[in-house]
């Protein structure tokens, strides 16, 4: 070829790589046909991904090594070279001369004077040898020349996944392929009684005909014994426990759910680019594996759907985890990979924050509130970036105390970043010092000391606000400043705020909050959040406390203030969701949380707010997807879950119900209705007991008075009292409402029970699926009042189903 | 930082310096007499480095470059520029040693006793066997008689394990066109192989 045609070539390459598809396809049919074939042939081979990407020693490098040392042959196999080298032996390529193929053979050193494992080793290699299947390297056969056994299987082309993890993370697409592939082989072992044991990413091959899985059953149950033994005396594993299940950890039996544990973690860390289990040392990674969580993660919505796969195969107990490798591949089957950005999206581990209460260095009625309130509000305004996910305030108030168990807060708190802080008053000015620690390990990233006029706590809670997200080193796009939008314009005004702040965390502060609120809005009518929190305060008094009647417009009003103020308020939107429910617009906020959650999706409460929404327009399905994904991102997250599943009539799901360990208590009334549903009724009994005694709120009681009723089959004294309690606005929610009427119609008092349910569906009751399903409405099929209330709730509910799905909840929740 | 002890003297660091920096001002001469100082090393710390990888260490490959550069060079004396050029050199050595023992492997397996091996290209673990690494040399020489720069791009990033940045440095061009070269001549070179 001469210099000329190669420049030509050259310059076609570029001008075609550069352009857009369409202008690609017309320069290039602009060309002579020869020289166009020979720039077709070259853009088809620039997309060879992995050629000459890594570097030429990875290669090449075993040229380098000794040849000497090779043992010549073993049986009918002549030894060419050494292809690597194991905690349990070496591997070799070598030519089989009678069949004339090359093969792998491995040695089994460990296995030369011990005659039991040798025993073990054969019946499972008979049992592996014949597993035949497309995933699965095949077993060719088991050698033995002079006391020592080899193993002679197919030789692959291709890298290990452990050394395709070395070029970093991989794309969705590429990660839920190779899962399949996994899980596939998986399917292949366990459907002959064979667990795997030792999955991890250097068994796992990648090769241009697919993955193949190795090593498998081989490793045998010793592997545990060597962890048990081996950590203690040297702190090292023989292999590697990372990918090892709690139950493979603590020495207990191992089946086929262990294997999916190590599938969880491999997906995770083939989308994260690091491992799920992780630690200074292997005690400390075996600690993670047997008490935390891998951090969320995020990027897409099928970064995180199949995030919601890996959760539930890294369940620590084996019963919690997929049933079987087939099931947990239909999962992943479900997961959405769409065309474009989705498919090569990257995913992006979030970052686990909780910010705790400060500790009080010296008592002092004037600026203690801020212990609290200062830190709520840094979590609140670092709540709004993207790749941070804070944990609630109410998490936070657990672990006050001026020395954190860091440890308890990584496992239960689910974190791995805290900010500390203490708080000094001397004068008229407030000293702060804020620390950003790392959990479990304690490393100090920063520690930051503010000191400002008594007047000035805006800009002392921006200024450790800002210090903490430097000090986080999060990606460049999260380096969101506050929105202006959220400064106050009065210091008077914001100091107002927060001891307001202070007082809405319980019932009783409830009314001295909205005071509060009130009186900081007077001095500074533009500040949304104030306008938010008033919101929730006179939702929540009149709903459980007095009933003012008017109290849904006034918070209606201070919300609807809060947005004018700043329509990007989420805080707002999550309470104006709230309300929506309450005043029979579920659908309004459902698309309100939607597009919340479409917007930044890392914040578990409004996925929490959607588990509700979409129960009360009657889509059940997506309130329990909605759950898993709000538990996703924050395990501890409260929700309304329950009645979901009581709605469902899925009793089995509703008993086996736990609770994560911060959620304290909880009413069990939805227990209690499910288990007298069910005909447990004994049962349900005794649970409402202890609720009796458990609650303090009025309101309970009256409800615990009437469920005591249903429970004794007098439908008649049900609902029957007028008291004070009857003005409070839960007795108009829908939802209770409808419950009222299921019992009503459960004692056959079907009159009564027909209009509470006819009452619930006109107030935003959509409960189609219950409604169709329930034994209760039976005696009511015929009925043509009934049958309109059902086409009534149907409409209702198809309408709400359009929505959803208009609004990308099928993206976002993966269903 | 590597230790002396093991490496150069202080005196042959001084040696290879002023060899370094005399090349770097035009001397070609001094090539030669630098690339004899620099192979042995390079493949010294080459099989070491194979040893290391034996044992699952995550030795960075790329490293090894730089790792020559300060166990010979004495850092004080030379600048960035010239410093480019080492690595430069050094990527060009890393391909002989390579290319080299590929040869060594088959001329001894003519003759040596694990002859009539046929190495079946579909089934082969690690997708470079010793013979695909002398098709790329001879590829990429016959690039470069038709494109110097770009087949030296390939050189200095396969071979060497050099960043874009180096490059850039060593070639003295724009990472625009490092990036352009490299792509044009890794699809050249695949087609070249796989024809």
């Amino acid at each position: 070829m001469n210099s000329e045609r190669f420049r030509e070539i050259e310059a076609l390459f570029h001008a075609a790589r550069e352009a857009t598809a369409d202008e690609r396809a017309a320069l290039l049919a602009r060309t002579d046909s020869e020289l166009r074939r020979e720039v077709e042939l070259l853009l088809a081979e620039g997309k060879r991904g992995e050629f000459l990407e890594r570097p030429a020693i990875e290669h090449a490098g075993y040229l380098l090594e000794d040849t000497a040392a090779l043992p010549a042959r073993v049986g009918h196999y002549a030894i060419t070279r050494k292809l690597g080298e194991g905690g349990m032996g070496v591997v070799y390529a070598a030519h089989d001369g009678r069949l004339e193929r090359t093969v792998a053979l491995k040695t089994m050193p460990a296995l030369a004077n011990d005659e039991a494992a040798r025993k073990r080793f054969w019946r499972e290699a008979r049992a592996a040898a014949s597993v035949n299947h497309p995933n699965i390297c095949q077993i060719y056969e088991i050698v033995e020349d002079e006391g020592e056994l080899f193993i002679a299987m197919e030789l692959l082309e291709g890298e290990s996944l452990a050394e395709r993890l070395r070029c970093g993370p991989l794309s969705v697409s590429e990660t839920v392929r190779v899962g399949f592939g996994v899980l596939a082989a998986l399917s292949a072992l366990h459907a002959r009684g064979i667990v795997h044991r030792d999955l991890k990413p250097t068994n796992v091959f990648l090769t241009p005909h697919g993955v193949k899985l190795l090593d498998f059953g081989l490793a045998g149950p010793e592997l545990s014994l060597i962890a048990a033994d081996a950590i203690t005396r040297t702190g090292m594993v023989a292999g590697t426990p990372r990918y090892m299940a709690p139950e493979q950890v603590r020495g207990e039996p191992v089946d086929a759910r262990s294997d999916l544990f190590a599938a969880g973690a491999i997906l995770f860390e083939m989308l994260a680019g690091r491992p799920a289990f992780a630690g200074q040392s292997v005690v400390e990674m075996l600690d993670a594996t047997l008490h935390e969580q891998p951090p969320a993660l995020t990027g897409s919505p099928a970064v995180a759907a199949v995030d919601r796969v890996i959760r539930r195969a890294l369940a620590k107990r084996p019963a919690d985890r997929p049933l079987s490798a087939d099931v947990m591949a239909d999962e992943l089957r479900k997961v959405r990979v769409v065309d474009g950005d989705d498919r090569m999206a990257l995913a992006r581990a979030l970052t686990r924050l909780v910010v705790l209460p400060f500790h009080v260095l010296r008592p002092d009625p004037e600026t203690d509130f801020l212990a609290f309130s200062l830190p709520d509000a840094i979590a609140t305004s670092l709540s709004g970036i993207g790749s941070l996910v804070v944990r609630s305030s109410a998490t936070a108030a657990r672990f006050a105390g001026d020395a954190p168990d860091l440890k308890a807060l990584a496992a239960t708190a689910d974190v791995d970043r805290v900010v500390l802080g203490t708080l000094l008053r001397s004068g008229d000015q407030l000293r702060v010092t804020a620390q950003l620690v790392e959990a479990p390990g304690g490393t100090l990233l920063t520690s930051y000391t503010v000191q400002s006029p008594l007047g000035d706590l805006f800009r002392l809670q921006d200024d450790i606000t800002r210090r903490v997200v430097e000090s986080l080193s999060l990606p460049l796009a999260d380096d969101v400043a506050p929105s202006a939008l959220d400064a106050p314009r009065n210091d008077r005004a914001y100091e107002l705020y927060l001891r307001a702040n202070d007082f809405a965390r319980t019932y009783g502060g409830l009314a001295r909050a909205r005071d509060l609120y009130l009186r900081s809005l007077e001095l500074d009518p533009r500040f949304a959040p104030a306008w938010a929190h008033l919101g929730r305060c006179h939702r929540v008094i009149g709903k459980y406390i007095d009933g003012s009647t008017d109290s849904e417009v006034h918070a209606e009003e201070a919300l609807r203030r809060a947005l004018e103020l700043n329509p990007r308020l989420s805080l707002a939107h999550k309470f104006y969701a709230n309300l929506e429910a309450d005043i029979g617009q579920p659908e309004r906020a459902m698309l309100r949380l939607l597009a919340e959650a479409n917007r930044h999706g890392n914040d578990p409460e409004l996925f929490a707010g959607l588990v509700h929404a979409c129960r009360y327009c009657g889509l059940y399905e997506q309130s329990v997807a909605a759950h898993a994904e709000a538990r996703r991102l924050d395990p501890n997250v409260p929700t309304s879950y329950e009645p979901t599943l009581l709605m469902m009539r899925d009793f089995d799901r509703l008993f086996a119900v736990v609770r994560p360990p911060l959620i304290a208590g909880g009413d069990d009334g939805f227990r209690v209705i499910g288990l007298g549903l069910a005909g447990q009724r004994d049962q349900a009994r005794r649970a409402l007991i202890d609720m009796r005694e458990a609650s303090r709120l009025p309101v309970f009681q009256s409800w615990i008075q009437d469920l005591t009723r249903w429970l004794d089959r007098r439908p008649a004294d049900m609902l029957v009292e007028v008291s004070v309690l009857s003005r409070v606005k839960v007795q108009d929610d829908a939802e209770v409402i409808f419950q009222q009427g299921w019992l009503l119609c459960d004692g056959g008092d079907y009159e009564r029970g027909l209009r509470y349910v006819q009452r619930a569906v006109a107030k935003g009751y959509f409960a189609v699926p219950t409604l169709l399903n329930s034994p209760q409405f039976d005696a009511l099929r015929n009925d043509s009042a009934f049958r309109a209330l059902v086409m009534d709730a149907e409409a209702a509910r198809e309408r709400a189903l359009t929505a959803f799905r208009e609004a990308g909840g099928e993206l976002l929740l993966g269903r | 930082m590597p230790d002396r002890a093991n490496g150069g003297t202080p005196e042959a660091s001084g040696e290879i310096t002023n060899l370094l920096r005399a090349w770097s001002s035009g001397e070609h001469a001094a090539f030669d007499r630098l690339a004899e100082q620099v192979y042995p090393e390079l493949r010294r710390m080459a099989r070491r480095y194979m040893k290391n990888e034996r044992q699952a260490n995550t030795l960075q490959s790329t490293a090894l470059v730089h790792e020559v550069y300060l166990r010979l060079v004495d850092v004080h004396k030379v600048e960035w520029r010239e410093r480019a050029q080492f690595y430069a050199m050094a990527a060009q050595m890393m391909r002989r040693v390579l290319v080299d023992a590929a040869r060594a492997r088959a001329s001894k397996k003519r003759g040596g006793s694990a002859a009539k091996v046929n190495i079946d290209d579909t089934a082969v673990l690690s997708p470079a066997p010793d013979r695909s690494i002398l098709a790329l040399d001879e590829a990429l020489t016959a690039l470069s008689r038709l494109a110097p720069r770009q087949a030296r791009v390939v050189e200095l990033r396969y071979f060497g394990g050099l960043t874009e940045e180096e490059i850039v440095a060593a070639l003295d061009i724009s990472p625009r066109t490092v990036r352009r070269d490299w792509d044009f001549a890794k699809a050249w070179l695949s087609r070249e192989l796989n024809r």
